[in-house]
């Protein structure tokens, strides 16, 4: 352990206020990369069960995506 | 732009009746000829570069000695924004009017063509503003061996702004707001020469040889003429896909 | 050499199942990692004989540096499969390494920055690394930006690979000269990270980091191409079986 107590390892001898700004900005970094991700897998997931739920409630538009060829387009029609 | 067009449409008419060098000075005269006639082209860019260097010594000071140290990047920031400006009119009427897309169906090679129309806009932008900067060195006393070395190292940095501007406008050249988005994605680019050619006249200055800066941006024009024809190709043919 | 791998890699569907298997294991190492490293740096190593604690920065700073240098190759590479061999996925994994390496060049630039305060008592020097991260974060602007430009994704990503490419031969030449305007200019008396010969008690923490740093990348980075499958692969049907 390179600190005696609690206070000398937040004060950092003296430097204390420039290594908890790094670490916080990297906590937030991380914590950007987390949420971003998991926000938006639950906007996609709404917006898939959406259209699923829109499909079976009027089987009307269901004939048209079985026309659709057998191997649905990707991407670009998104 | 006639002469184009015409030579373009023979070509596929014709099936390989005009040859690639013969397709490239053609194109070459008539982007020179149609940059001419149309002057706001290769003047505007001038007198912006002209108008920039005399920010400068407004700006920061008119002492002789503060601008002597500070001159040789003031050029080159100037002669940089220049050659980003005037690189939209390298594809944007041939974009608009059609004949660039003739120009991805000729049979000759792209890149061949997209060296010929690049020459052509170096000719008239970055040349003549290599060939103006004695005169903008005089302006901001620049003494007679850095303005050399600043001269020297416009004449084999321009192309290389030409090269990499002409990457960045091949990708936008679809867009409607290409112009900031442009200077952007090249102007970090744009650093490397940048360093080189001011570092060049910072080193005439301090009475040091500056050939190995200009030598280093001989490199990098040698690796841009090889490698950026066909980064510029590819994009043109994803722009008007 | 077999090549199954590589062609199972262009299926999107594939790649969702096995990511999947993955991703527990990457968010418990990537999580045990950091902590071990972290914890380890802070507390346990001993303090700089120059910088006294200051150093402590390095255990975030050098790893960010590292990630936000390597995901721009990583995405240069994935442009170059998606313009070779026309790889889907190859393209959702250029655009997904974009906002994840421009944060870490944002993280490893305020890290330098902070830490130069006390090293050579200003929040910015024109430093050589300093200055070239600068310039990266650059970079990322520009493609998140020529994406974001396009209104068709499939001429976005074609334009955001070639653009990757470019910055990929310019990095190293930003780099260098760079390196060399500094050394001109300010001979930099004292270098942030470099060192003769680092302490093994201070090397092997530091190690760790980056190590889970890397695999946080990968977690996070699986997240995101997971996402975009998702959302391009919506019309299929092996998705809807996963929500039906």
């Amino acid at each position: 352990m390179a600190f005696e107590d609690f206070a000398s390892f937040i004060a950092m001898g003296g430097h204390g206020l420039y290594v908890w700004t790094s670490y916080a900005v990297a906590a937030l970094v991380v914590i950007f990369n987390l949420v971003g991700p998991w926000r938006e897998k639950r906007r996609i997931q709404a917006s898939i069960s959406r259209q699923m739920r829109r499909e079976t409630a009027a089987p009307k538009t269901k004939p048209v995506q079985r026309s659709a060829p057998m191997k649905p387009a990707h991407g670009e029609s998104v | 732009m006639t002469t184009s067009s015409a030579t373009t449409h023979s070509t596929i008419t014709q099936s390989h009746s005009v040859s690639s060098g013969q397709a490239f000075m053609t194109l070459l005269r008539r982007d020179m000829l149609l940059a001419i006639r149309n002057k706001g082209d290769w003047v505007n860019p001038l007198f912006f570069y002209l108008l920039i260097v005399m920010l400068f010594p407004l700006a920061i000071t008119p002492q002789k000695d503060s601008l002597i140290e500070m001159a040789g990047g003031a050029i080159w920031i100037a002669a940089l924004l220049s050659v980003l400006l005037s690189m939209d009119s390298l594809f944007r009427s041939d974009f608009e009017d059609g004949s660039l897309e003739q120009l991805l169906l000729a049979p000759h090679p792209l890149s061949l063509m997209v060296i010929s129309k690049l020459l052509a806009h170096w000719l008239l932008t970055g040349l003549l503003l290599t060939l103006f900067s004695p005169l903008l060195a005089l302006l901001l006393h620049l003494p007679f061996e850095a303005g050399k070395a600043l001269f020297a190292g416009l004449l084999v940095g321009t192309p290389i702004l030409s090269i990499l501007g002409a990457i960045g406008v091949a990708l936008t050249v679809g867009l409607r707001r290409g112009g900031v988005l442009l200077s952007l994605l090249v102007m970090p680019l744009y650093i490397p020469i940048l360093i080189f050619g001011s570092g060049a006249v910072l080193a005439a200055l301090d009475g040091l040889s500056w050939a190995g800066h200009i030598y280093w941006l001989g490199s990098l024009l040698m690796l841009a003429l090889t490698l950026g024809p066909f980064a510029i190709a590819g994009a043109l043919r994803i722009s008007l896909e | 050499m077999n090549w199954t791998f590589f062609h199972k890699l262009g299926s999107p569907k594939w790649f969702y199942e096995i990511s999947g298997r993955w991703l527990p294991w990457l968010v418990i190492s990537s999580a045990i990692l950091m902590t071990v490293g972290l914890v380890w740096g802070l507390l346990f190593a001993p303090p700089d004989y120059l910088q006294g604690n200051s150093y402590r920065i390095i255990f975030i700073h050098v790893p960010s540096a590292f990630l936000a240098q390597a995901t721009y190759v990583m995405m240069a590479v994935a442009g170059a499969v998606a313009l070779i061999w026309r790889m889907k996925l190859a393209d959702w994994a250029l655009k997904c390494g974009a906002p994840i390496g421009a944060s870490f060049t944002v993280m490893a630039l305020v890290t330098g920055a902070v830490w130069g305060k006390p090293t050579w008592g200003t929040w910015w020097v024109w430093d050589a690394r300093l200055t070239a991260m600068l310039i990266l974060l650059f970079l990322y602007i520009g493609i998140i930006a020529l994406r974001d430009a396009f209104p068709s994704q499939q001429t976005a990503s074609k334009a955001c690979a070639i653009l990757a490419l470019v910055g990929v031969v310019n990095i190293p030449i930003i780099k260098f000269s760079v390196e060399w305007w500094n050394t001109l200019h300010q001979p930099a008396t004292l270098k942030l990270t470099e060192k003769p010969a680092m302490a093994p008690e201070m090397l092997i923490p530091l190690l760790i980091c980056m190590a889970g740093f890397y695999l946080f990348f990968l977690t996070v980075f699986f997240l995101r191409l997971r996402n975009e499958i998702l959302h391009r692969e919506q019309r299929t049907r092996w998705v809807r079986a996963l929500f039906s």
